[in-house]
């Protein structure tokens, strides 16, 4: 079947060459729709359920909220696990699906599960489930400020509620319209609410509560629509406008009526526009600012949002109240822009090293130019297959594309065809052209099985990476489904377009130079190779030696999940003791971004403290993910600093601010590693069950062994305890005797210190909430509160404190649960140590030295769970591979001795590998996986060739020796030539120290090293291990 | 048997390699068993180190520990009344008709001023009935000519002091004394005053303080809410601390006190406290630096590290 394809693609050559116009067209088409971005998204299918329960203390939002959250989520099909935080105020529910489940069709059966238990929730609150979107979703961050001088339209200067109101009422619903955008949130400043402050002795003396007040607010607010009239054939609306516009018209608001007196609201309270009880706050450069991020929907390409968001941003400006700026801080285009850089960069410089090896070795321009062609090509039909696929272009994807690899099969057909054709016209003088197609066909089906074979082999090697589940696999399967598209394609051109492009391109005479590097390899080569022959044993000894020294050094190498992605910018999450108050938090904030933005490389420092309006991160007020923006490199003091070192300065420079400690990683991986497992560190170790007080006890002597082991950083255990809390313990006998309720005594401590809503205020579009509360100096004297009265329903009084003790104890700050169980986390990041053998040591102290009580239990977590998942699969699955290719070669050469033969290339291939990563200082990391992979493929190409040429030679002479010289001679050339071309593609690679450069290094590093090991040693190791295998002469 | 054991080596490889990611063998564990877990048994100074000019730019400020006059205070809330003693009925002493009126409602009258008068049915004799009490005339059930049987013609109320009432609930009430200070608030407004006597109320589970309050400017009205501050204690303090300077750690309560650039936190034993001071009782002397502004500031600084020591509670 081959043959007829080669046959007809020669015959038809015009017409198989004019489809490369369609693979050009569809490739160019394809290319404006595929999907740009960083890194490939490695969020799992997960949907957070959030409940905002103003005024629930972590203790009551997770009995009242989460638990019946959880448990009605139990159940749902291709659930994974679910995990939930209460804290004050917030319960957040993150339930994770199985990869591949549909997100949308999770989001609906999540939905009916949530309208179930609706009745069994406190009334009021309504659970809601976070934007579709993704780790990679925070794509547009900017600031709302105003400019030091700017007045309001009344004269007054602009306030951080002003601002806010700007942010959620001009920005916001004008950014939410782009395309691909699925939330604005928005944090920092207040929303603007009415305020109205009842004074407690107006209350007494008019005998009205506070009840009183509410319903009378909520029952004055109100526009009513009634229908129409006809009148003389003309419609008439009716409609009754009742709602309260101005502070003056909430004054006159009647409360009651007492001795046929109406009583106002102004006669019992005073009303002001206040600021809310905000659970966030957001700064820049050591100022109070707002802070608004576009969330980018799920599947879209980041890029293109960004840039859209970006453009509509422009004319956001225009909108603005003069002196008011929105000011972007974070641009995602700027990190894609830079990593696609970096792989074009990568590429197009490999692509020019190729082709220049390719003239070089083949010495003739026109086949050069052929193989050379097939670069482009075989990248265009990628693309296509990359968006029929949905796979998106990013580092990952694109990281591991070597055109030395994929030149690989049509190298090795058009050596052989220029070859044969050079032969021929010195046999025979200038050729017929059907002698010419002829020559051309011969060649070429000589070596397209091998080829094929080794291209085909090649792609299996891959497979093992599809094998990946969770994140490793989100991480890893667009990179080999990349190169096994870009693989395939370059097969089907060497199949097709190339023959047909040598039997068109190459007419005429056929200069054939054998390059000087040919010649002089072939003289150097030839009597290291009889050398070897003769001394065979010291060659394969020599050989296993070098293995075994390898797989010594590969067993004392560190290992590393990923090398992390230099984002070029840096996250510097600043945390504070449990309990710092929102305020607090600011002023310390404040300091700490002075302190940032005097390093010459800060362009902007900016923060996040506690939780935005939607609770996609949910913080509590004592931390703060701050984003230091980095000047672009040219404009450093010294450009040449290492991001590490100025890491370092930083971390020295914030370590003497009291009262914060640090944690520095960068924005979107700070963003990944909360949203993955919901622990933000290289470690985690859970402790599950049910005492609270069990649990952290247990939880700090397993802190206290992790400290003692050797490159633990930033140890510390999940903070739980310590929030303090005033309690109003009601006194149910005194309750009794003024024959109150406690609901009433809660209502009332509710409604005046926390306040409560008395309906809403229009202004346009915009609304704001109306708020009964006590006024700011009668709410905040915590001394006073026991004293302030509590209208009884005669119309008398009693003090708080006569009703109900006051307390000031603690109670946990947050309660964190996995599956359904409490759980307490400590964590710890590893500085200057493999993360596989610190995780196994601690596990080893930890079950030396803890006794955990029965009912509670350990789990490891962290970045390193993926690391060790991912080694467990491919442990079963890479020998399994290498079984499968075993497998296919014994089928071609119908012989297991030549199959183990060829075999040998690949444990000789990582040896080389093995020694440049460990040369480089490199730990042994997924990516160089993945280079070891590619590498055994390249490994079995090569010999593949170089056996199927002896054994042709040894069938036609019969004599072994001298068919192993020959054999061996001959396919020098294409030998060296794909292995310099596959090394010269990954050069500019393993070199290349743009952004985004450090995941490809180790991968490059492994595939360089290993070529040259395995070409140096296919050439010579390869014949003897033959000449053994056979040297009783038998085939 | 040589491509045998290339076989075994290929496989032996093809499996390290992908274990080599895997954890790494456990013949490193060199079972160095240590002491165990730390000892939490020696009391460790818990202090913090910061530079002057950071320390100012955090605005953290020190005070001298020194003598303070401490005032504790509790509020009640009451209505004000006009005192039965300031409230006259007026009748007539001897019934009959009566012959003029020269007063009526809202009229201001002293003591001795001719409210009307009545000519007596027994005697026919005219006679003058005279105000009893000065203030104001608030009520008048007479006009000339009508009879005056037994009723109040006149209803005189002075109200040139009223009194406070102020509710005593049962857990305030060891507290509160006849003549202890009051400022009574309304409205923003101060007036000082004392309590002159503390009965007990009919029917209510409160008793009632009484305030006489000056009125002669007619500031109060009866029957107005009004809050009491009443200082329950005043103490001198030989050693007193800003009350904003206390923090807790470690579940107790002390003060920073400040030595050279380094901030110790105190452990202290307090007494009284008011609004603005806490006595110290044992800990401190006087003239002690001590941070009297932003202290939260330090205790995070020193529960920060300490959070590295899991002190467990």
């Amino acid at each position: 079947m081959i043959n007829s394809i080669l046959r007809l693609a020669i015959e038809r050559r015009v017409l198989f060459l004019c489809s490369v116009f369609l693979i050009i067209g569809l490739g160019i088409w394809s290319y404006q729709k595929l999907p740009i971005d960083a890194v490939p998204d490695i969020t799992n299918v997960q949907v957070q359920i959030n409940t905002v329960a103003p005024g629930f203390s972590p203790l009551e939002s997770e009995q009242r909220i989460t638990f019946p959250v959880e448990n009605a989520l139990a159940g749902i099909p291709k659930l994974s696990y679910t995990r939930s935080l209460s804290r004050y105020g917030l319960s957040q529910v993150t339930v994770v699906f199985e990869d591949g489940a549909d997100i949308y069709f999770a989001r609906n059966l999540i939905n009916a599960k949530l309208g179930a238990i609706k009745s069994v929730l406190p009334s009021g609150l309504e659970p809601e489930m976070g934007p579709v979107s993704t780790g990679l979703g925070e794509v547009f961050l900017y600031t709302v400020q105003a400019e030091p001088d700017a007045l309001k339209s009344n004269g007054e200067p602009y306030t951080s509620a002003d601002l806010r109101e700007i942010q959620d009422w001009i920005i916001k619903p004008q950014l939410a319209q782009v395309k691909g955008v699925v939330e604005i949130n928005s944090i920092g400043g207040y929303n603007r609410q009415y305020h109205v402050l009842p004074d407690p002795s107006k209350l007494l003396y008019h005998r009205v509560s506070m009840d009183e007040l509410l319903q009378a607010l909520r029952a004055n607010n109100d526009n009513r629509g009634a229908g129409y009239i006809e009148r003389n054939g003309q419609q008439l609306l009716v409609r009754s406008p009742g709602q309260l516009n101005t502070i003056a018209d909430i004054e006159n608001v009647i409360v009651a009526r007492r001795d046929s007196i109406p009583i106002k609201v102004s006669d019992v309270a005073n009303v002001a526009i206040g600021k809310e009880l905000r659970s966030g706050a957001a700064t820049r450069d050591g100022i109070e600012t707002v802070l608004g991020t576009a969330m980018m929907l799920i599947g879209e390409n980041s890029r293109e949002v960004a840039d859209n968001v970006s453009i509509k941003f422009q004319e956001v400006q225009t909108s603005l109240p003069k002196g008011v700026v929105a000011d972007p801080v974070y641009d995602r285009t700027t990190l894609v822009d830079k990593a696609i850089a970096t792989v074009t960069k990568n590429l197009m410089e490999g692509a020019r090293l190729v082709i220049a090896v390719l003239f070089f070795l083949l010495g003739n321009l026109r086949a050069a130019l052929i193989t050379a062609a097939v670069i482009p090509l075989s990248m265009l039909m990628t693309v296509t297959g990359m968006v029929q696929a949905g796979v998106s272009a990013n580092l990952m994807s694109l990281g591991a594309l070597d055109f030395g690899l994929i030149v690989d099969g049509a190298v090795i057909i058009v050596e052989n065809a220029v070859r044969r054709l050079a032969e021929a016209q010195q046999r025979q003088g200038q050729q017929t052209l059907r002698e010419r197609l002829d020559t051309v066909f011969m060649s070429t089906a000589e070596v397209i099985k091998p080829s094929l074979f080794g291209v085909a082999i090649i792609t299996i090697v891959y497979i093992p990476i599809f094998s990946l589940t969770g994140v490793e696999g989100k991480m890893f399967h667009p990179m080999a489904a990349t190169v096994v598209m870009a693989l395939l394609s370059a097969m089907l051109l060497s199949l097709t377009v190339v023959p047909a492009a040598v039997a068109f391109f190459m007419s005429g005479k056929i200069s054939e130079k054998e390059s000087v590097v040919i010649i002089k390899s072939k003289q150097l080569y030839e009597p290291l190779l009889k050398l070897a022959l003769r001394f065979r044993f010291v060659v394969i000894g020599f050989a296993t030696f070098l293995v075994a020294i390898c797989l010594w050094i590969a067993s004392t190498m560190g290992t590393e999940f990923v090398p992390q992605l230099n984002e070029g910018d840096i996250a510097v999450q600043a945390i504070r003791i449990t309990g710092t108050g929102l305020e607090q938090s600011v002023e310390m904030q404040k300091t700490l971004e002075q302190r940032l933005k005097s390093f010459s490389e800060v362009a902007t420092v900016f923060a996040r403290i506690g939780t935005a309006e939607v609770a996609t991160d949910p913080m509590p007020p004592n931390i703060a993910d701050t984003y230091v923006i980095l000047k672009p490199r040219t404009e450093w003091n010294d450009p040449a600093k290492s991001k590490a070192d100025l890491v370092e300065e930083m971390e020295q420079a914030l370590t003497s601010l009291p009262g914060n400690n640090y944690e520095f990683t960068q924005p979107i991986q700070l963003r990944f590693n909360e949203l993955i497992s919901g622990v933000r560190a290289d470690l985690g170790i859970k402790v599950f069950g049910d005492d609270l007080e069990t649990l952290n006890s247990i939880a700090n002597n397993v802190l206290s062994v992790v400290q003692t082991i050797q490159g633990a950083a930033d140890v510390r255990v999940e903070q739980v305890t310590g929030l303090p809390t005033l309690s109003v313990n009601p006194k149910r006998d005194a309750l009794g005797v003024y024959s109150l309720n406690v609901s009433e005594l809660q209502d009332w401590v509710a409604t005046a210190i926390g306040g409560e809503s008395a309906g809403v205020l229009f202004e346009g579009d915009r609304r704001f909430q109306l708020v009964v509360r006590l006024p700011e100096d009668l709410r905040s004297d915590i001394a006073g509160l026991g004293n302030l009265p509590i209208p009884l329903s005669d119309g008398d009084y009693v003090p708080l404190a006569e009703v109900a003790d006051l307390q000031i104890t603690s109670v946990p700050a947050q309660i964190s649960r996995e599956n359904g169980k409490r759980r307490v986390v400590v964590t710890a990041n590893v500085r200057g140590r493999d993360l596989g053998s610190f995780v196994e040591e601690v596990e080893s102290k930890i079950r030396e030295q803890e006794q955990i009580p029965a009912g509670y239990w350990l789990d490891y977590g962290g970045t390193f769970e993926q690391l060790e998942s991912a080694s467990h699969r491919l442990t079963i699955v890479v020998p399994l591979t290498l079984l499968v290719i075993l497998g296919l070669l014994v089928i071609a050469f119908a012989s297991i001795k030549d199959a183990l033969i060829i075999f040998s290339g690949v444990p000789l291939a990582l040896t080389g590998g093995i020694l440049f990563l460990f040369l480089r200082g490199m730990p042994l990391s997924i990516s160089a996986g993945i280079g070891f992979i590619a590498l055994s493929g390249v490994a079995v190409l090569n010999g593949l060739v170089m056996l199927s040429f002896i054994r042709q030679r040894w069938q036609e002479t019969n004599e072994l020796t001298k068919s192993i010289i020959e054999g061996a001679q001959t396919r020098l050339r294409p030998v060296v030539m794909t292995a310099l071309v596959a090394s010269l593609g990954f050069i500019p690679m393993a070199f290349n120290t743009g952004i985004g450069a450090e995941v490809q290094r180790p991968l490059a590093t492994v595939v360089i090293g290993g070529i040259v090991s395995s070409t140096l040693l296919t050439l010579l190791v390869l014949p003897v291990l033959y000449k053994t295998a056979y040297w009783r002469g038998r085939y | 048997m040589k491509h045998l054991i290339l076989l075994l080596a290929t496989v032996f490889l093809s499996g390290m390699t992908a274990s080599g990611f895997a954890a790494e063998t456990h013949s490193t564990l060199a079972d160095k068993h240590g002491d165990g877990k730390a000892e939490h048994s020696e009391p460790k100074t818990l202090k913090s180190h910061i530079d002057d000019d950071l320390a100012k730019q955090a605005g953290i400020k020190t005070s001298a520990v020194a003598s303070a006059k401490l005032e504790q205070s509790i509020e009640l809330y009451g209505t004000l009344i006009s005192g039965p003693e300031q409230l006259s009925h007026v009748r007539a002493r001897f019934e009959g008709i009566i012959k003029s009126v020269s007063v009526t409602i809202g009229d201001q009258v002293k003591v001795g001023d001719l409210l009307a008068q009545v000519e007596s049915n027994d005697s026919l004799r005219t006679y003058q009935m005279r105000a009893p009490i000065s203030g104001i005339v608030v009520q008048r059930h007479a006009n000339t000519g009508e009879f005056t049987q037994d009723q109040v013609l006149f209803s005189i109320k002075n109200l040139d002091t009223l009194w406070a009432e102020l509710r005593v609930f049962p857990s305030q009430q060891r507290l509160i004394k006849k003549g202890q200070r009051v400022s009574i608030i309304d409205q923003g407004n101060r007036t000082q005053s004392a309590i002159d006597h503390v009965v007990p109320s009919q029917n209510s589970p409160y008793q009632l303080a009484r305030i006489k309050l000056d009125n002669s400017d007619r500031r109060f009205a009866p029957g107005l809410v009004v809050r009491g501050q009443v200082v329950v204690n005043q103490l001198d303090a030989a050693l007193a601390v800003a009350s904003q300077a206390v923090q807790e750690i470690g579940g107790q309560n002390g003060v920073f006190l400040k030595q050279g650039q380094e901030y110790v936190f105190t452990p202290l034993i307090f007494g009284a406290q008011d609004k603005h001071f806490i006595e110290v009782r044992e800990g401190l002397q006087e003239g002690d630096k001590y941070v009297s502004t932003n202290s939260y500031l330090l205790k995070a600084d020193i529960e920060k590290s300490e959070a590295g020591h899991g002190h467990s509670h």
